[in-house]
């Protein structure tokens, strides 16, 4: 198992040097000067001359790639073109917002989605089972960014259930930031109040961003629930006269839930794309507008960064995944 | 009806060729297609917009681009069935001019990203041992990114316009294919035809294009249609956030954008088009995944 983790985080690494790669030669050979995205088109020779020397734009790629790489194992990623601020800092700032919502949003999809699963399962052909089949069906067809301005029109604009747009009220403070995430850092500060404007704010967009991945996760629990509930094990856990409650859930379920993991896995990944689009809707600042923004503005430092933060959250995700698949089903030995 | 239908379907997948030995396998396929429901509602909707997109010329009331100011944010009514936009463009035909674009786009990246995967699947797959094991890892690394966010990368780089969005999501999506592909080719290699030709002295060209490509193909044709809909939701949601397609262009996720603001008041704005993609979308799904289970040996039986 030890041995398992250790070649996964050294495959890891090799992913992340690939990525540098991916993102350090898409970024150079593409027609973009981050001189004049800089400067502006009309700066002085010299001043466009110094900077090139200071980013060593002068030096042949390999050696611009080894003072880049140099600059990772340092924690120096750069500075933003757009920002002006050290990259590692504005990811910093930015990513806890994503992480929040996305978090939030695989927990709706997780807490929506099984007990729905299980109930179409267990009620199979009933309205339950429809009703589940046409929001899975939408949730594979829907286009986020249209559900999330259907969502805003209808429970903000009509209704005024939801408020529309970033993570917290004007009026509220920001507690003091501990670990970015405002749910905890509200509970850490122990303010009730924007505990419960942060949450608020949360909803929506996490409802938005998790609709694809409930739909999944309710149509992988169904249908490896149904295959599991024919087994003979099962049918000698109600020969025993064990209730149907326990059978459901202690026998059937959590040989069921093996696949869902894995799409549970999957689907974070999908939410980071979902998070662009979400967080274009709601105004959420979070990394998905920081990479729209510096990728719309060619800010090739930002943009490895961000290229980077993502593949790696990207794969620990999937080695999260393989872990929690051998937690659930002791027969997958690693090696 | 039914036949001509099947017929329709397989021409455009390019499956049915004249004295073909696979045909009589095809129309049992399209018969069993269309005996569950939910394919054959997504095959109809298929056909439509394939339909639409075709002879969109000739179904759109006005010109797509013709402004008419004074009737700017004109609600839906008798002539503008969906209303008119904020520059007084009839969204309806806007609408039906948006099915050419994400078809077409659709197809294009499938045909590209399938063609460059297929060949970097058979080749990896084929000669195996370090190249493929070099050139899994290539296709590791493109997976360590979620697609449009890839996409996204690319399109931005490239500038963003509707070719380089095409460009964009055929560079994110060729690895499905290679993956396939080599997973196929690994089976096939070991099988006795294959075996006997090549110790009838094949060249690999000859072993790799005649005898091995045509047999995994198939595969590669279903996963394809259930792509459609994954290409069209990531085409939209690229134009929609200024990747893709720019404005005036009636692209159904520009559209989606155009009407933003108007949300509140001039909900028809963003609403057709988005509920243009999300029933393509559907139609391709339904298609996709009746089309897996009617492969699949496993299910073949209780269908």
């Amino acid at each position: 198992m030890e041995r398992y983790i250790l070649k996964r985080l050294g495959l890891l690494i090799i992913v992340l040097f690939g990525v540098s790669v991916i993102s350090f030669t898409l970024t150079h050979v593409v027609p973009s000067d981050p001189i004049v995205s800089t400067l502006g088109e009309h700066a002085k020779p010299e001043q466009i001359q110094a900077l090139r020397a200071k980013w060593a734009l002068d030096e042949p790629l390999y050696v611009q790639f080894g003072l880049y790489l140099k600059g990772i194992a340092k924690g120096d990623l750069g500075v933003s073109i757009r920002t002006r601020r050290p990259v590692l800092e504005d990811l910093v700032q930015y990513f806890p917002a994503t992480f929040e919502l996305s978090s939030v949003a695989i927990l709706i999809s997780i807490t929506l989605g099984i007990p729905i699963g299980v109930l179409a399962a267990t009620r199979r052909d009933k309205l339950v089972d429809h009703i589940t089949r046409i929001l899975a069906l939408t949730g594979a067809s829907v286009p986020i960014f249209w559900l999330g301005l259907l969502l805003l029109a209808v429970l903000y604009y009509k209704l005024g259930l939801f408020p529309a747009s970033g993570r917290l009220s004007i009026f509220i403070t920001e507690p003091p930031t501990r670990t970015g995430l405002l749910l905890i850092d509200s509970l850490l500060a122990g303010s009730w109040t924007t505990f419960v404007d942060a949450l608020h704010h949360l909803i929506l967009p996490a409802f938005a961003l998790g609709y694809a991945s409930t739909a999944i996760i309710t149509r992988m629990t169904r249908s490896s629930m149904l295959e599991v509930i024919n087994q003979d094990y099962i049918t000698t856990a109600r020969a025993k006269g064990l209730s149907e409650r326990v059978v459901i859930y202690k026998h059937a379920l959590r040989n069921a839930l093996i696949p869902t993991v894995t799409v549970i896995g999957l689907s974070y990944g999908s939410l980071l794309s979902g998070a662009v689009l979400t967080e274009s809707i709601f105004s959420w600042p979070g990394l998905g507008r920081y990479a729209t923004n510096s990728m719309l503005n060619v800010d090739v430092p930002a943009v490895m960064g961000v290229a980077l933060v993502i593949a790696l959250v990207y794969s620990i995700a999937n080695l999260v995944v393989d872990l929690a698949y051998g937690f659930l089903n002791p027969t997958i030995r690693y090696d | 009806m039914t036949a001509k239908n099947s017929e329709v379907i397989a021409q455009e997948h390019g499956l049915i060729a004249r004295d073909n030995p696979r045909l009589a396998e095809l129309k049992k396929t399209l018969r069993l297609l269309w005996k569950s429901t939910t394919s054959r509602i997504g095959m109809v909707i298929v056909v439509f917009f394939l339909l639409t997109a075709l002879l969109a010329p000739w179904l759109m009331p006005y010109d797509p681009f013709h402004q008419d100011l004074p009737n700017k944010l004109a609600e839906p009514r008798a002539g503008h069935y969906f209303g008119q936009d904020n520059l007084g463009r009839d969204i309806l035909t806007r609408v039906i001019a948006g099915t050419r674009i994400s078809l077409g786009i659709a197809l294009v990246v499938l045909s590209i990203g399938g063609v460059l995967g297929t060949v970097y699947g058979l080749v990896s797959g084929y000669f195996g041992g370090r190249i493929d094991e070099i050139m899994m890892r290539i296709t590791d690394m493109f997976l360590a990114f979620p697609d449009l966010i890839l996409a996204m990368a690319f399109a931005a780089l490239l500038g963003p316009n509707l070719i380089n969005t095409m460009i964009a999501i055929s560079f994110v999506r060729w690895t499905t294919y290679a993956r396939l592909v080599r997973g196929e080719v690994l089976r096939l290699r070991e099988t006795e035809f294959v075996e006997s030709a090549r110790s009838l002295g094949a060249s690999h060209f000859r072993m790799l294009f005649t005898h091995i490509l045509p047999n995994a193909l198939a595969p590669v044709i279903v996963r394809a249609t259930m792509d459609m809909g994954g290409v069209i939701l990531t085409a939209a949601g690229l134009s929609f956030i200024g990747f893709g397609a720019q404005p005036p262009t009636a692209e159904w996720g520009v559209m989606v954008a155009d009407g933003r603001n108007f949300i509140m008041n001039q909900w028809w704005v963003s609403t057709f088009p988005g509920l243009a993609i999300l029933v393509v979308v559907l139609g391709f799904n339904l298609l996709g995944d009746g089309l897996r289970d009617v492969l699949d040996p496993r299910l073949r039986g209780s269908i």
